[in-house]
């Protein structure tokens, strides 16, 4: 079984996100760059159907600029087989991504695609459920537990009501939330191994996808400053407060 | 010493001059520029590797922060720790590829000490006592059957290594170590002998043992012994003020038959061995010392800016300020020494012991600095134990001790340039050359020296640093210009004025030392402030600023030492120091 994983690069969850100046963006210059989170749980998860023999060959893939490399490096060390890179150096929003992936599906022919729920960064949550509709496959989200056995997934999926489990035919979409697992540590031996793991780079524009992107940022703002709260003696002044400022 | 010479990538390598130590090159005035400029870059495969290295090491060690000051209070690294350790692949950094190892240069192995230590000093010990001195040896002096037994083992961190010279009685003057190895008439060797504070002492199944053995061949040699062995056997961990958590035990030799394939290097040149080991692994140290420096860093900024007094940040007063350009100028100038030492290491250089000794020096200073400031800027949570201050403060006390004191490696770096200046005086050549057992190099070039006096005289005031330089920097160069001649005259003056008498003139070493410290860390400094400079970096504006800070504070230190050579109260130090030392205490009292 061969498991393709969608393993997106993000600012690190730890770096504190600034705007730049004119509005145009975030600052990612100098500052760290890392897997999002949810691919990291995805690709672990894949990494754990191979070591159950489920699985026997793991494909990370990205869509990005020429830089992403040594982002796949990372991912190959944490221990996929292969990584495909697909170069672009404009951002792309998710139907464009899914677009892409599908192609990568029509030349990987994978049995299972295991992507984040959502990226950190755009925080979209669209991905994998476009991916699934285009490749006409069933979809199981915001997976918390999932189970292979011969051609079908049973897979829990974290949803507002609690949890629910679901059976899908493979091939099929998955994508991932945050109690699936916890991502293994990279050891240095493993840095030096994913050098020579085979990594493969296709210009976007050679994939013939058409741009699905609709959306056209304008401008880009910090949240506005929590303004420093003040403390009140008992609920009396509480009220009184409320009712001089016109909030009740 | 024979060091195989790795293949070295880096531009800066192509001019260099192998041969030449930049450091002993000052005692004559000169300014090796080849040696030094342009600053040295990580080599293309380390380089790609270590980010993902340092990533990988914060992932590993960032969650264990609250596990690593409970194993410092508990003075130990419990085995599930070393477990992890191993598996993370830390006991095979320096190892070669085939055996196992990762196969990093001295320069990435160094950075990855940085990134541990900046964790924990104890992490840095336990894989650094293993890596830069406890198996150094078997690479640089194991035969192919040595390695090939051994390496693959200590690579996967199976077994862990340590190296055993200190005793009780042979601290620094470790060539008179009393753990003595007979050869028997079938070759083999009996070992008998108590080592102490050794690190890994009690983790380790691989030791080097220096032993003394009187033997034709010279007075010690180095085994590598196994812990298995009968007779060998550890004291119990030592409770210690700093790197609690890391391993330090005595080590037992009793009636332990060691094999005669077990003799590492040649018999009789155990002194040799220990030295060309510890003279390799200083990167190791140094760079520990940095990556300490930055955590400190980090945490005074964050410290400084967020606590308030006098209604504003102390962020914003001078003399917290000033504590952190200061800490900011000792990184950024023990980390172009430390790592210009790599680099003359990894590109086969053959004499580069005394630049290797003033990066440990400057470097384990620097971190002491450091640690002391950045308490400082935390006041009363400084002294709390809840906080990181005072272990860094206790880890970081021992830098200036192990690994050769720091008063050891001043009079090292002192000798070691006037000795090849007094072997060029011809006269003087049996003066200070048996000081440290190392044969006088360098005999028949009375030419050279002639020569080389020649051009002190005039070379004075005139470009030694021929490459073309940012104004800023070509200033800072004319310091090291001015100096470095200085430093020539001195040395030549001392030993005219001393002769073989300069060996018990260990105010003038220092002085002499201080002066090729702060040459050869400042020539350091320029140099990576101008490749920054070339390379357009970000941070080349605060380079700039750094080298010219550096040099002038550097410069008055230089000026101060110059003038204590024919100025000074020695002698009234000297009697000072008899007086109290006769009575044991100081006399006086204000009843
Ligand atoms: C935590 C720890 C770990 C260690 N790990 C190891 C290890 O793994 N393997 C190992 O072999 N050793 C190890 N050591 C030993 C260490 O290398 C020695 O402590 C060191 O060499 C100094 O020797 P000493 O303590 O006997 O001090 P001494 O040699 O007694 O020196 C005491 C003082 O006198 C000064 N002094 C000595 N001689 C002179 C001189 N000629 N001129 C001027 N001043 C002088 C010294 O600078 C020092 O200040 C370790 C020590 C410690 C504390
Ligand atoms: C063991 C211990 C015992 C103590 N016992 C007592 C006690 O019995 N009674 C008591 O009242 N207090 C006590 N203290 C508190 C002690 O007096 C304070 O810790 C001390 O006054 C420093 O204050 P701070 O820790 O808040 O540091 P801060 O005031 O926050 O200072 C932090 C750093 O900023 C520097 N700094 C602050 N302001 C300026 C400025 N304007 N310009 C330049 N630099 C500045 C300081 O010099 C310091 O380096 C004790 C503290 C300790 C650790």
């Amino acid at each position: 079984m061969k498991i393709l994983v969608g393993y997106k690069r993000v600012v690190d969850y730890n770096v504190r996100i600034q705007v730049k100046p004119d509005g145009s963006g975030v600052v990612t210059e100098g500052v760290k760059l890392s897997a999002n989170p949810f691919d990291e749980i995805a690709l672990e998860e894949a990494l754990r159907l191979r070591e159950k023999g489920i699985a026997t060959d793991v494909v990370v893939a990205t869509i990005g600029p020429a830089d992403c490399q040594a982002h796949l490096r990372n991912g190959l060390a944490m221990g996929a087989n292969r990584a495909i890179h697909v170069v672009t150096s404009e951002a792309i929003q998710p139907l464009t991504a899914a677009r892409t992936l599908l192609k990568l599906i029509e030349k990987e022919q994978p049995d299972l695609v295991i992507l984040g729920k959502q990226a950190i960064d755009d925080d979209c949550n669209q991905t994998g459920q476009m991916l699934a509709a285009l490749w006409n496959r069933p979809q199981a989200t915001f997976a918390s537990k999932v189970e292979i056995s011969g051609s079908t997934a049973k897979v829990t999926r974290e949803v507002d009501a609690g949890l629910e489990t679901i059976e899908i035919d493979l091939p099929a979409v998955i994508t991932t939330d945050l109690r699936l697992n916890e991502p293994r540590f990279t050891k240095l031996p493993d840095i030096m191994k994913a050098k020579s793991k085979p990594l493969e780079s296709i210009p976007l524009e050679s994939l013939g996808v058409e741009s699905g992107d609709s959306l056209k940022t304008t401008a880009y703002a910090a949240p506005p400053k929590r303004s420093k709260g003040v403390m009140v003696k008992d609920v009396a002044e509480l009220v009184a407060l409320l009712k001089t400022k016109g909030l009740v | 010493m024979e060091t195989p010479a790795i293949p070295a990538v880096s531009a800066a390598a192509d001019t260099l001059r192998r041969d030449l130590s930049v450091a002993k090159n000052l005692f004559f005035g000169e300014i090796v520029e080849e040696n030094l400029f342009p600053y040295p870059k990580m080599r293309e495969r380390d380089r790609d590797m270590l980010g993902a290295m340092v990533d990988a090491l914060d992932d590993f060690l960032a969650p264990k922060h609250a596990d690593l000051a409970h194993y410092d209070r508990n003075a130990e690294q419990p085995p599930e720790f070393i477990q992890a350790l191993r598996d993370m692949g830390l006991f095979g950094l320096i190892i070669p590829e085939e055996f196992g190892g990762l196969g990093l240069s001295n320069a990435a192995y160094a950075r990855v000490l940085a990134q541990t230590s900046s964790h924990d000093s104890s992490v840095s010990l336990t894989i650094g006592a293993h890596s830069s001195i406890g198996m150094k040896g078997l690479l640089l002096f194991g035969s192919d059957a040595q390695k090939a037994r051994y390496l693959p083992r200590l690579a996967s961190g199976e077994i862990i290594a340590a190296f055993c010279l200190t005793e009780s009685g042979a601290g620094s003057d470790a060539a008179s170590v009393r753990t003595k190895a007979t050869r028997g008439d079938d070759g083999s060797w009996l070992l008998n002998g108590e080592k102490i504070w050794i690190t890994n002492g009690g983790i380790a199944g691989f030791y080097t043992v220096f032993a003394k053995t009187d033997t034709p061949e010279g007075k010690m040699t180095a085994f590598i012994v196994e812990a298995g062995q009968q007779g060998v056997s550890h004291g119990p961990h030592e409770d210690k003020m700093g790197i609690r958590a890391s391993s330090t035990t005595t080590v037992a030799f009793s009636d332990v038959r060691v094999a005669a394939e077990n003799v590492l290097g040649e018999v009789g040149k155990g002194f040799k061995v220990a030295m060309a080991i510890l003279n390799n692994g200083r990167t190791g140290l140094g760079g520990g010392a940095v990556g300490g420096m930055k955590t400190l860093i980090r945490l005074a900024c964050a410290q400084a800016k967020d606590r308030k007094q006098f209604g504003r940040p102390i962020a914003e007063f001078g003399l917290v300020r000033e504590k952190i350009a200061q800490m900011s100028i000792d990184c950024f100038a023990a980390e172009s020494a430390v790592w210009m030492v790599a680099h003359y290491i990894d590109s086969g250089c053959t004499d580069y012991s005394t630049e290797a000794a003033i990066s440990k020096v400057f470097a384990s200073e620097a971190v002491q600095r450091a640690s002391y400031e950045a308490l400082q800027i935390a006041g009363g949570n400084g002294f709390m134990r809840e906080f990181p201050y005072e272990q860094i403060t206790r880890d970081t006390r021992i830098l200036s001790i192990f690994e050769g004191t720091n008063e050891i490696l001043r009079l090292y770096i002192a000798l070691s340039g006037l000795k090849d200046v007094g072997a060029n005086l011809g006269e003087l050549k049996s003066a200070v050359g048996n000081i440290f057992n190392d044969p006088i190099k360098g005999f028949g070039v009375l030419s050279t020296y002639v020569r080389r006096k020649a051009s002190e005289t005039t070379g004075y005031g005139t470009d030694k640093i021929l490459r073309e330089l940012h104004p800023s920097l070509r200033k800072a160069a004319a310091t090291y210009e001015k100096y470095v001649v200085e430093l020539s005259k001195a040395a030549d003056g001392l030993l005219r004025q001393f002769g073989k008498a300069i060996a018990d003139q260990q105010h003038a070493q220092k002085r002499i030392a201080d002066m090729a410290i702060d040459l050869f860390v400042g020539l350091c400094v320029l140099s990576r402030a101008d490749s920054l400079v070339r390379e357009n970096h970000a941070e080349q504006h605060n380079a700039i600023g750094i080298a010219e800070i550096f040099t002038r504070q550097a410069r008055r230190r230089l000026m101060r030492n110059v003038r204590g050579m024919t100025i000074n109260e020695d002698k009234a130090i000297e009697a000072l120091a008899s007086a109290v030392l006769e009575k044991g205490a100081v006399g006086w009292d204000v009843i």
